[in-house]
C-alpha cells in the first residue's frame, strides 16, 4: 500500500507540488491525469526517490521513504518496476541485457539464464526473440516501449518480479493502434503480477483501459480523485475541470501552463 | 552597483560549483571503496580509455620527441653542445612532456567522451532508470571510469616516454648523424629512476582528473542536446586546466624536495 500525505516540492521559489495526498491500495491501479507542467513526473520522481520532496510523507507498506537510508531505498526500489516516458533503454547494452538488467546485478547468474529471462519477457510483451541481440537504436518507438515494459516487469535473479509498477506516460508518441496494444499489455502484466500500479498519463483512453482509480493533478494539487466508474458521471456542472480535461476542451477553468 | 552584483553572483556561482565538485568527488571516492566493484566494467573502460588512446598518445609523443631534438640540436649548436640532445630529450620527455602531453591528449579524447556519454544518459533518463533498477549510478558509471583512467594514464605516460625518446633518437640519428649506440648510452646515463617515476606519479593524478571532470560534467548536465554539448566542452577545458595546474604543483613538490 502506498500512502502519500501532503507532499510539497519546490524548485527554488517555484512550487511544483502543493500538498498532494493520495493512497493506493495493494493491487490497485491508480492513473494520475493532468496536463503538461502539472507536476505528474515530479510526483513520480519523488516516489522513486529521484527527487527529494520539500515536505510531506510517502510510505510504502508502512516504510517511510522520505529521508530513508540508502539500504531501505535500495530494498524498496528492488520491488519497483518503472517504464519511462521515452523508455530510457540503456543504449550501450543489447536488448537482452536491458531486459534482464535487474537479474544481471547478481553476479552468480549465468548468461544463458539471463538470456532466458530476457527471451521469456520479450515474448510476454509480444516481441520476437530475434531482437535479443539488437540494440535500442535499432527499435521503433512502439518496440522500445515494449522492451521498456519487459524490463519493468522482469524479475531479479531469484525470480521475484516487482510488485509495484510505475508507468510514466506509457503511450506518449505512439499511434492509436500501438496505444491500445501497450494499454492492453499493461493491463495484462498488472493482472498477472497482482502489482500495485501508478500510471501517469494525459490520454483518456489509457485511463479507461488501465485505471481502477483516477486522480486529476492540476497546478501541483489533486483537484479530483475517484473510481474509474465515476468518470462517466462527470458533467460540466459537477466537475468543470475534469470535464474540460476529459473532453480536451480548449476553453474552461484549466489554464494551459506555457 | 550592477558591476558589484555581477561580480558577487559570479563568485557565488564559482563557490557553488567548487562545492558541488567537492561533494561529487567525495561520493565517488566513497563509492570506490564500497562493494560491489564492477570488475568487468573497469576492464572494459581500461580498453576504451587506455588501449584506444595509445595511437594518439604515441603519435603525439613521437613528433614531440623529434621536434624537441631539433630544437635542442640547433640551440646547443650555438654553444657547441650538440651532445646534450640525448639527455635533454630524455629528461624533458620523461619528466614533463610525456605525462603532460599524454594527459592533454587523453583529456581531449576521453574526458569529452565520458561527459557526452553520461550527459546523454542523464538527459534521456538512463541514469534515473539505473536507480530504479536498484543500481547505484555512481558505482556503475563513475567508479569504473575513475579507476580505469587512474590505472591507464601512467601506463600511457610510460609508452609516451619510450616513444617520445624514440622520436628524438630517430631525428638525431637520421637527420643529424648522431651515432645510435652513443645516443642510447647518453640517454641511459642521464636518466634516473626518479625522472621516470615522477612523470608516472603525475600521470596517475592526471588520469583521476580526466575521468573526474568527464564524469562530473556529464553527470550534472541538463537541458537536452545543448546541455550535453556544454558539459563536453566544460569537461575538456576544466580537465586541461586542472592538468596543467596540477602539473605545476606536483613538479614543485616533487623536485623541490
Amino acid at each position: 500500500m502506498i500512502i502519500i500525505k501532503d507532499l510539497h516540492k519546490k524548485f527554488g521559489t517555484n512550487a511544483v507540488l502543493k500538498g498532494v495526498s493520495l493512497d493506493i491500495q495493494q493491487g490497485q491501479s491508480l492513473v494520475i491525469i493532468g496536463g503538461s507542467g502539472s507536476g505528474k513526473s515530479v510526483l513520480v520522481k519523488c516516489i522513486l526517490g529521484l527527487e527529494q520532496p520539500t515536505s510531506g510523507s510517502i510510505t510504502i507498506d508502512a516504510h517511510e521513504m522520505i529521508g530513508a537510508s540508502r539500504t531501505a531505498r535500495h530494498k524498496i526500489n528492488s520491488r519497483i518496476g518503472m517504464l519511462f516516458q521515452h523508455s530510457a533503454l540503456f543504449d550501450s547494452l543489447p536488448i537482452w541485457q536491458n531486459v534482464a538488467f535487474r537479474a544481471l546485478q547478481t553476479p552468480s547468474l549465468s548468461i544463458s539464464d539471463a538470456r532466458e529471462i530476457a527471451a521469456e519477457h520479450l515474448i510476454r510483451v509480444g516481441l520476437e526473440t530475434s531482437l535479443l541481440d539488437a540494440f535500442p537504436n535499432e527499435l521503433s518507438g512502439g518496440s522500445a516501449k515494449r522492451v521498456g515494459l519487459a524490463r519493468a516487469i522482469a524479475p531479479d535473479a531469484n525470480g521475484t518480479p516487482p510488485d509495484i509498477l510505475i508507468f510514466d506516460e506509457p503511450t506518449t508518441g505512439l499511434d492509436a493502434l500501438m496505444t491500445e496494444i501497450i494499454n492492453d499489455l499493461i493491463c495484462e502484466c498488472v493482472e498477472n503480477l497482482h502489482a500495485t500500479t501508478i500510471t501517469i498519463t494525459h490520454d483518456m483512453r489509457s485511463v479507461r483501459t488501465i485505471a481502477d482509480k483516477a486522480a486529476l493533478l492540476y497546478r501541483g494539487g489533486i483537484i479530483w480523485q475517484g473510481e474509474q466508474n465515476d468518470l462517466s458521471d462527470v458533467t460540466q456542472d459537477t466537475n468543470p475541470y475534469l470535464y474540460q480535461f476529459m473532453n480536451g476542451l480548449a476553453t474552461g477553468p484549466i489554464e494551459v501552463v506555457e | 552597483m550592477f558591476i558589484i552584483t555581477s561580480i558577487g553572483r559570479a563568485f557565488l556561482n564559482f563557490a557553488a560549483q567548487i562545492g558541488r565538485l567537492f561533494i561529487f568527488t567525495m561520493h565517488a571516492l566513497y563509492a570506490c571503496v564500497r562493494p560491489p566493484l564492477y570488475i568487468g566494467l573497469i576492464g572494459k573502460q581500461i580498453i576504451h580509455i587506455g588501449y584506444y588512446s595509445l595511437p594518439v598518445v604515441a603519435l603525439t609523443s613521437f613528433f614531440t620527441g623529434g621536434a624537441l631534438a631539433i630544437q635542442i640540436y640547433y640551440g646547443g649548436n650555438q654553444f657547441n653542445s650538440e651532445s646534450i640532445v640525448a639527455s635533454i630529450v630524455a629528461l624533458g620527455i620523461t619528466r614533463e612532456l610525456g605525462p603532460v602531453l599524454a594527459g592533454l591528449m587523453v583529456a581531449g579524447r576521453v574526458s569529452a567522451a565520458i561527459a557526452a556519454e553520461l550527459g546523454t544518459m542523464r538527459v534521456t533518463e538512463q541514469i534515473d532508470a539505473l536507480t530504479t533498477l536498484s543500481t547505484d549510478p555512481m558505482k556503475y558509471l563513475v567508479v569504473p571510469r575513475l579507476i580505469a583512467a587512474t590505472i591507464s594514464m601512467p601506463i600511457l605516460a610510460f609508452f609516451a616516454d619510450i616513444i617520445g625518446v624514440m622520436g628524438g633518437f630517430v631525428v638525431a640519428t637520421q637527420s643529424f648523424g648522431f651515432n645510435a649506440a652513443l645516443y642510447i648510452q647518453r640517454t641511459t646515463d642521464f636518466l634516473d629512476f626518479d625522472d621516470i617515476s615522477s612523470g608516472l606519479i603525475k600521470a596517475t593524478a592526471f588520469g583521476f582528473i580526466i575521468a573526474l571532470m568527464g564524469c562530473y560534467n556529464g553527470y550534472q548536465s541538463a537541458g537536452g542536446a545543448q546541455g550535453v554539448g556544454r558539459a563536453t566542452t566544460n569537461a575538456v577545458v576544466s580537465a586541461s586546466i586542472l592538468i596543467l595546474a596540477t602539473n605545476y604543483i606536483m613538479t614543485s613538490l616533487l623536485f623541490s624536495s
